[in-house]
């Protein structure tokens, strides 16, 4: 027989199953509750990106390096499209040419070793875009400053000039390739004796003038200068000696400076010149013979005249406000087209 | 009454352990966050949002599926440099994540637009992978905090047919995803209330004894 005190007791221990087991069961429903987490906002960046991280440069050399080196093996121009632009296009394809006629092609000032040493990163948004790299010397033992220039988003890096190292010559000092160095817009001057543009337009005046340049005293002697002023001496004087004449003419190709700020408040600045040459024979004269690397361009041994056009990339070191001269760093200049009659 | 309260404590108690326990075990929350998308009509492109890839964990892992026949790529780039490159082409953007971590999926955003251009072109990769069919990418998390502004991936074949039908990505969970945040302190109290209400109905019972 069930006594009272039985029924209750059983009812409250019933109570308390159904307690526990009603917190049991809440407690798992909460498991169904587990949402994703919200998206996380992106920190602001501090300041302006680098164009490319240290380790992105440096597989995109060794991207662009290896093609140029099969286009290089080859001989072939066509390889040389994906990775290879500007000046360093013409001069390599020119190579290409007069190798294929069985010349030998002349020395340029381009870097036979693109490995590099170092990285010049700018801080930069938009395209187009640049970097920098610092060779390692090679079997000409100078260290070459490789130009890398992207013109979109969805164009490739591609190698633009190489030009190497002048002896005696050392590179101002930039920020880490981490940190980034800021570019210098071809006409800002904060600062700097003269503005890129207007270094690259005064050194072409210089070329083509030589000590008669109103520009020349603005740069320090250096031995791409001596050894173009010796070379049109050279020429001017064999062609008068014949009745003939020589005239020349450096200009800065459009849209080719770029230029960094280095880290004693001066710049870094590339820029490429077409230096375009035309000796004519006396009237009435006998073709002369060509030289073989012109006469491989030319497409013809003999000419009584001649146009020769050269691409240059140059770099100079620009010092801050009354720094002193300007200086040319680095230097690479070849034929790449001569029209003859 | 002083009894009834303990079983209810040790009953309570009791509960609130099993509870507990479970949510530890069988009915804890997904090691990993894997979520899909598949779109029939994709665009160019398949993109994740900015901060997306960080959502949770150590690292997102990418995978991206098309036909047999599609060379499919995928990349993680700077989300300004990956805005450039896309610029008017046409694409999917995977905006976030919803739902329950069982079941969760994309939220999206799809812009008509123009084709692009073979994305294995471009030098604006961080990271990219590519392969017949499939391709898959492991961005890890401390990678992206070296980067400024934010990193995005973007799902495509050859930039101007359409982008992988089929995107996932798979983050492990950590933290409170990896673990019900109730199922501690729901052991925790449960132990502490099994205690008592024991302790409770001994105490009871020898009073209750003559």
């Amino acid at each position: 027989m069930t006594r009272p005190d039985d029924l209750a007791g059983a009812g409250r221990r019933r109570t308390g199953w159904r307690a526990g087991a009603g917190l049991a069961a809440g407690a798992v429903l909460l498991a169904g509750c587990a949402a994703v987490p919200p998206v996380p906002a992106p920190a602001t960046p501090s300041a302006t990106p680098v164009v490319v991280e240290p380790a992105q440069a440096a597989r995109i050399v060794t991207a662009a390096s290896d093609a140029l080196r099969a286009a290089d093996t080859a001989g072939d121009p066509a390889l040389l499209a994906q990775r290879v632009t500007g000046p360093e296009k013409d001069l390599r394809t020119a190579a290409f040419a007069v190798r294929a006629k069985g010349a030998q092609p002349a020395g340029t000032g381009a870097a036979d070793e693109l490995d590099p040493l170092t990285s010049m990163l700018p801080r930069q948004e938009g395209w187009p875009r640049f970097f920098l790299t610092v060779t390692d010397p090679g079997a000409d033992e100078k260290p070459s400053l490789v130009v890398l220039r992207s013109d979109s988003a969805r164009e490739p890096y591609r190698i633009w000039g190489t030009p190497s190292l002048l002896p005696g010559v050392s590179l101002p000092a930039v920020d880490a390739p981490s940190a980034g160095v800021e570019v210098v817009a071809p006409d800002e001057d904060t600062n700097l004796v003269a503005a890129p543009q207007a270094v690259a337009d005064r050194y072409a005046d210089v070329l083509t003038k030589g000590g008669a340049s109103g520009f020349a005293a603005q740069f320090a002697d250096d031995p791409y200068r001596s050894e173009v002023t010796a070379s049109v001496a050279a020429q001017t004087a064999a062609l008068s000696a014949s009745g003939g004449t020589l005239t020349q003419q450096h200009t800065v190709q459009p849209g080719s400076v770029i230029a960094v700020r280095t880290r004693d408040g001066g710049a870094l600045v590339v820029a490429a010149l077409r230096w375009e040459s035309t000796s004519t024979g006396p009237a009435g004269g006998r073709s002369g013979t060509l030289d073989p690397v012109l006469a491989a361009l030319a497409g013809r041994e003999r000419a009584t005249s001649a146009t020769v056009v050269r691409e240059e990339v140059l770099a100079f070191a620009v010092p801050p406000t009354d720094g002193g001269p300007v200086r040319v760093l680095a230097a690479e200049s070849g034929p790449v087209s001569v029209t003859a009659a | 009454m002083k009894r009834v309260l303990a079983w209810f404590l040790l009953l309570a108690g009791l509960g609130c352990a099993v509870a507990g326990t479970l949510l530890l075990t069988v009915l804890a929350p997904p090691r990993q966050l894997d979520v899909t998308e598949s779109a029939p009509e994709p665009g160019t492109a398949v993109v994740t949002a900015p901060g997306l890839l960080e959502l949770t964990g150590p690292q997102a892992a990418l995978r991206a599926s098309g036909t047999p026949q599609q060379q499919v790529f995928l990349g993680v780039a700077r989300a300004a440099d990956v805005a450039a490159w896309l610029g008017d082409a046409s694409r999917t953007e995977l905006t976030g994540v919803r739902g329950e971590l069982e079941s969760p999926s994309f939220t999206t955003r799809e812009t008509p637009g123009a084709a692009a251009v073979d994305p294995r072109t471009a030098d604006i990769w961080l990271a990219s992978a590519s392969g017949a069919g499939t391709a898959e990418l492991d961005w890890p998390r401390t990678a992206s905090a070296d980067v400024e502004g934010g990193v995005v991936a973007l799902a495509a074949t050859d930039g101007t047919a359409a982008a992988p039908g089929t995107v996932s990505i798979t983050w492990q969970l950590q933290g409170e995803q990896a673990e019900h945040p109730s199922a501690v302190p729901l052991v925790a109290a449960g132990a502490g209330a099994l205690l008592l209400g024991a302790v409770g109905l001994l105490l009871t019972g020898r009073k209750g004894t003559p």
